[in-house]
């Protein structure tokens, strides 16, 4: 027998076969099902990872025009240079709280470390201690640096410098 | 199962996973980071304390630093005399503090509470664990975890300690540099012998390993660190420190103020110069910018500076150049070139820094530097992969594979002490140093005699043994030690075997100590004596308390009384010499009269630790010269002994001494045995010590030659 009629003999199941071909054909059946299930999945995925991506973008092109909006304040402020430092100050003030509502309103983006607050090791990196009078224990004093949570998760802690909680020795 | 591997790290530790099915290797982050500080801090709120660990900690260490335990790698396994200790608690804020009488190894205290630095190690341990079972949403069960391969027994037993204590079935405490090297996969060597050089510089240490990888005939891999060297306080905060003094510097000459000062600008210019060095791995400059950096005078001062990546390269050269002149020292102690070596890796974030690099590619040709996995987390993937090839352990009477938490095989009960791991890769490690027991030999009762050589592969399927003889009938008193150095003290201590002899056996009994290391590098060690039914086994603990070594406190006693010491045991040997010199060997003859000589000349320098060990030498001269020291021990017994025992014991010196002078040998031999029991009778009846004021040896062994 040549090597091609072996191949046809043993691709073609005669009739006593006939419960092995049953046996294939559903099995192949199943791997479809199978295959059509995960590629389902993967559609629904795909779908899930093509929104976010489109809320990421919208997120960016916020924070861009907010940046940038910024950006042009100061180039207002920096244009009046014969302005009397108080009303120079809270102009920047007033920018400053600009920057701060681009960064957490348009993004769900939400800024850490602010004055007062109680300081929280998970979310808080202690750059140091000082006397504060009022403060309690552990409120924060000064934010060295603003610390960042993006839908939900923390990206970047703050770093605070806390209250000893003890009076200053007179 | 699901079994991790784990980088118990002094600075940070990294879990890493690898997924046979084809995903590989990846890194499984904890609480959302791939690395987690190895830090374990304690918060006070409301009268309450809670103890915070990973990044909580990290964050709160300057709140409370005396609460807050960095670095506990450097106190692993360490007693509280070690010099590392000494040196941690100059630069640590946080109490170390020695255990419990009978415990030696150091402790430190969080609050109220005194913990060993493994119960440290569990709770970062157990933070992982929970981190990664998150994570992967699968409860981990089972890990690797690495240790430095300068780590000895008691360090790598305290980390076993810690991972079990976590909740942990550790499959395998493994070597940093081999876990590193199963990471670049260097087991798919083929075949042959491949020599390897680690250079692993982290943020705060250095260590450099190399390592021998050999494939055996049955395709089993051995990793078989040859040495290692390094520096425990060197690494990339070095480099970050140069460039805040740099910036520093700027502000001093720019704005003619100096803000060294001020913990806000420091905290600032630390910040931009990591981010610097980061910048400059990739870039020819970097411009440092920091807005309002630093106040004087009312006004703000702003930083705005350049670095170049040649100024930053020429600042950080002289650490670099230690390095290198570390890894040099590595390689001549195993007298090698470095083109002996075939593979070097780097390991650890500051190898990414371009200069460091250059400089190895220089030193050892730059074809063999491999830099293709990433630096900071290699060591945690080499131990991720071994963790899931690893499926078991092979009972070695019945072959059955047996779960690494096993004790005993569920075939045949059979002990699995000795069962090799089972899995895909084959990976055998071989013990650093020679393990060994503290032992007398002549006039030195601080000789090491190894047992297991430095080298071999464990586990092992047979103890290795050494015969002893004994130098008290009561008790064997074994100290173990691990090192190269012939001395035991200088070596570093494991603990010690106490062996109390239910019943009494002659002082000169033959006694086999043997040691069996087991899969988890545990030491099992045996003690019996020869023909008769006394045997000991005993698993050894590094919480024991130490023998009583040469120790620093005794070199510190006052100088005038070691002198005095020494002049008078001077004076007892020369008279030793003139009443029995007759007895004495030629060799011992000589030996004692240049202990003599030695003695005079360390009267006249009045070196305290050097009087103290030359009476020791002088001493065990007196009490350990054979025939002579027999007489002379037994005319003292004779002056402390009733007059009938006194009788018997002059008697048998007069036929002994006989004996000797017409040369009977054998006759001598059989009246000293006589007369050596007779002394250790009156010894022990009228409490008069058996050999005098000789040393007592308080249970050590003998070497059998110098008997």
């Amino acid at each position: 027998m040549s090597s091609r009629e072996a191949q046809r003999s043993s691709a073609d199941p005669g009739p006593a076969d006939g419960g092995a071909l049953g046996e294939v054909l559903a099995g192949n059946r199943t791997a479809t099902l199978d295959l059509v299930r995960a590629l389902d999945a993967h559609r629904e995925h795909t779908e899930h990872v093509l929104r976010e991506l489109d809320r990421v973008e919208r997120d960016l092109a916020r924070l861009l025009s907010g940046i940038t909006g910024a950006l042009d304040a100061f180039d207002r402020l920096l244009a009046h240079d014969d302005a009397d430092f108080e009303s120079y100050r809270a102009s920047v003030h007033r920018t400053r709280q600009l920057l701060i509502d681009v960064l957490c309103n348009n993004s769900e983006l939400e800024l850490i470390g602010w004055p007062g607050e109680l300081a929280d090791p998970e979310t808080h990196h202690v750059a140091g201690v000082a006397e504060a009078a009022g403060l309690p224990r552990d409120a924060v004093v000064k934010v060295l640096k603003h610390g960042i949570r993006y839908r939900g998760e923390l990206v970047y802690r703050a770093s605070v410098i806390v209250a000893s909680g003890e009076e200053k020795q007179q | 199962m699901t079994a991790i591997g784990i980088d118990l790290g002094t600075t940070n530790s990294v879990v890493a996973r690898y997924d046979s099915g084809g995903a590989g290797s990846s890194v499984v982050t904890v609480g959302g980071a791939r690395s987690t500080p190895s830090v374990v801090s304690m918060r006070s709120r409301d009268g309450k304390e809670e103890l915070l660990v990973g990044s909580p900690a990290f964050n709160w260490a300057k709140r409370d630093p005396e609460n807050t335990i960095l670095s506990v790698k450097r106190l692993m396994g360490r007693d509280f005399a070690d010099e590392a200790v000494a040196e941690a608690r100059e630069r640590r804020s946080y109490r170390i503090v020695p255990g419990s009488d009978e415990d030696p190894r150091a402790h430190v205290v969080i609050g109220r509470t005194t913990y060993t630095p493994a119960q440290v190690s569990t709770l970062i341990l157990e933070r992982l664990k929970q981190g990664a079972t998150e994570k992967l949403g699968t409860d981990v069960t089972h890990a690797v975890i690495t240790v430095p391969a300068y780590f000895k027994e008691a360090q790598r037993a305290a980390t076993r300690e810690a991972g079990e204590a976590a909740g942990l079935v550790v499959k395998r405490i493994i070597d940093e540099p081999t876990a590193a090297a199963v990471a670049f996969g260097l087991e798919h060597h083929d075949g042959g012998r491949h020599r390897v050089l680690v250079y692993d510089l982290g943020g705060g240490t250095f260590d450099i390993s190399i390592l021998n990888t050999v494939t055996d005939a049955d395709g089993r891999h051995h990793f078989h660190v040859l040495d290692f060297n390094g520096d425990n306080w060197l690494g990339g905060d070095d480099f970050d420190q140069l460039i805040t003094g740099r910036i520093t510097e700027w502000v001093r000459q720019n704005a003619g103020v100096d803000p060294s000062g001020d913990s806000e600008f420091l905290f600032h210019a630390k910040k931009a110069a990591e981010e610097a060095k980061r910048e400059l791995s990739t870039a020819e400059s970097t411009d440092i910018i920091i807005p309002a950096a630093y106040r004087s005078a009312g006004r703000p001062v702003d930083v705005e500076m350049t670095l170049t990546r040649a100024e930053f390269e020429e600042m950080i050269t002289p650490l670099v150049d230690r390095t290198i002149a570390l890894v040099r020292t590595a390689l001549d102690r195993q007298h090698l070139a470095p083109d002996d070596i075939s593979d070097v890796l780097l390991v650890g974030g500051s190898t990414l820094v371009p200069k460091v690099c250059e400089v190895v590619e220089d030193f050892f040709g730059s074809g063999k530097v491999r830099r293709d996995i990433d630096a900071m987390e290699c060591v945690a993937i080499g131990a991720g992969i071994l963790a899931s090839t690893l499926h078991g352990v092979e009972c070695a009477k019945c072959g059955t594979v047996n779960d690494e938490s096993a004790k005993e095989c569920t075939e045949c009960r059979g002990t699995l002490v000795s069962a090799r791991s089972v899995g895909e890769l084959q990976i055998y490690d071989v013990t650093g140093m020679a393990l060994g027991v503290a032992a007398v030999k002549g006039s030195q009762a601080d000789t090491f005699v190894p047992i297991i050589p430095r080298g071999t592969p464990y586990p092992m399927s047979e103890p290795m043994r050494h015969t002893f003889q004994a130098t008290d009938g009561r008790l064997i008193r074994v100290p173990v030690y691990e090192g190269d150095s012939g001395i035991a003290s200088e070596n570093q201590e494991q603990g010690v075997i106490e062996y109390e002899l239910p019943e009494e056996i002659d002082i000169h009994s033959r006694v086999d100590v043997s040691f069996l290391f087991d899969r988890n590098r545990e030491l099992h060690v045996t003690i019996n004596v020869p023909g008769t039914s006394l045997v000991y086994r005993k698993k050894l603990r590094f919480d024991t308390a130490r023998s009583q070594g040469p120790s620093k406190v005794a070199v510190e006693e006052d100088e005038a009384t070691h002198r005095a010491d020494l002049m008078y045991v001077e004076e007892v040997t020369r008279h030793f010499v003139r009443t029995y010199g007759q007895y004495l060997d030629p060799s011992q003859a000589m030996k004692i009269e240049g202990d003599l000589n030695r003695a005079q000349q360390t009267l006249v320098f009045s070196d305290p630790a050097e009087c103290r060990r030359m009476t020791s030498v002088l001493e065990g001269d007196i009490f350990g010269s054979g025939l002579a020291s027999q007489l002379y021990l037994a005319e003292r017994a004779a002056d402390r002994a009733t007059p009938d025992d006194a009788h018997r014991i002059n008697q048998a010196i007069v036929a002994v001494q006989q004996a000797f002078q017409q040369g009977r040998r054998e006759t001598v031999l059989e009246q000293s045995q006589a007369l050596r029991v007779m002394v250790a009778k009156v010894g022990q009846e009228y409490e008069v010590s058996a050999i005098g004021d000789s040393r007592s040896f308080d249970g050590l062994l003998k070497l059998l030659d110098e008997a």
